[in-house]
């Protein structure tokens, strides 16, 4: 899926992929691969950025690690993050149903007799 | 910055892979602005993001110089991947500046309100800075411009920028302008000192302690002003 179709989305996978606990920044990309089964396979270059952008906003936090002589940079939640991805999950709830509902021709209300 | 980015590549990166990864490393630090902490910072991850992704390549069979060719593409171009971060640090430091303007700004207020105090004639506070305000009209226009634009640069990062999302370009700008409003006020007010000095008024030793602390922020703030320009100017 091309990136521009997520924009809008982003903050919200990258909150939701960041919810289990810390990761860097390769890891988060990994992860939204993964759990998307390839959908969402981000340019790398995208994610440093955005995850720069979310500890600007105070929605994660990041701190440094050495491992195995690799200095590391991991990104974890913040109290403001985790209902910031609550309100973004009720929105995006809301948004699909809306969309399903519409782009399948449902309706909610009884049909005219 | 030439040659910054080798040392942010870390040790354990096929020496194959190197070579054209250094010379992304290189274009990438040629293009950030900022501290030299945050730009050390940033070279260190983004070191750290390609290592890992050159990595991969290699367990699905590239060749070292393949994989790093596959990851410098992946990363995209040092320079857009440079104004991103621009646009980041921008954000951090007018809120960094709009916080440390706020908060010194009382502070140094008050200093020079109680120089005139100590030179005034028995007016009291309140008498004395409106005194002082309208011996210098001036610093009353700047005060007016400069905190709002102090408060606006705030929302650069942390809650207020979620509260108030006018963006960091936009931040950052406030925060030069209001950077730039303090020398003015800074100037102004060491200025009227020096000439009623020289005509003869009789200053307290708090009048030095007053153009000490704005000789400090003076110059503090039109080093931060210049940085936020900067940031600005180079973000995306």
């Amino acid at each position: 899926m091309r990136a521009e179709v997520l924009k809008g989305h982003l903050d919200g996978l990258m909150l939701a992929a960041l919810e289990d606990g810390p990761l860097h920044g390769y890891a988060v990309m990994e992860a939204l691969r993964t759990n998307s089964n390839g959908t969402f396979n981000l340019p790398t270059g995208t994610i440093y950025p955005a995850l720069h952008r979310l500890e600007r906003a105070g929605l994660v936090a990041a701190s440094w690690s050495t491992n195995e002589g690799r200095r590391r940079r991991s990104y974890s939640l913040t109290s403001a993050g985790r209902k910031e991805l609550a309100a973004q999950r009720a929105n995006w709830q809301e948004f699909s149903s809306a969309m399903s509902a519409v782009l399948n021709g449902e309706t909610s209300w009884p049909a005219p007799a | 910055m030439a040659g910054a980015g080798v040392t942010a590549l870390p040790p354990d990166v096929d020496p194959a892979a190197r070579p054209s990864l250094e010379d992304y490393m290189d274009e990438l630090a040629r293009g950030l602005p900022g501290s030299r902490r945050a730009r050390t910072a940033i070279l260190a991850e983004v070191g750290d993001g390609l290592a890992d992704t050159v990595e991969k390549y290699q367990a699905e069979g590239a060749t070292p110089d393949q994989a790093a060719t596959a990851a410098i593409e992946e990363f995209g171009s040092p320079r857009s991947l440079a104004a991103h971060f621009a646009t980041e640090l921008a954000g951090i430091t007018a809120h960094r500046v709009g916080l440390a303007l706020v908060c010194t700004g009382p502070a140094v207020g008050l200093v020079w309100l109680a120089a005139f105090v100590a030179r005034g004639e028995g007016l009291g506070w309140s008498g004395e800075l409106t005194a002082m305000l309208s011996t210098i009209p001036t610093y009353a226009v700047v005060l007016a411009l400069v905190v709002p634009a102090a408060l606006l640069a705030t929302a650069g990062a942390g809650t207020v920028a979620r509260r108030l999302p006018v963006g960091p370009r936009l931040a950052a700008a406030a925060a030069s302008f209001a950077a730039i409003g303090c020398v003015v006020g800074d100037a102004t007010l060491i200025t009227g000192l020096i000439i009623s000095t020289v005509r003869g008024a009789d200053e307290s030793w708090l009048a030095l302690v007053a153009v000490l602390v704005s000789g400090v922020r003076l110059t503090l703030a039109g080093l931060a002003a210049r940085r936020c320009a900067a940031l600005r100017a180079a973000a995306a």
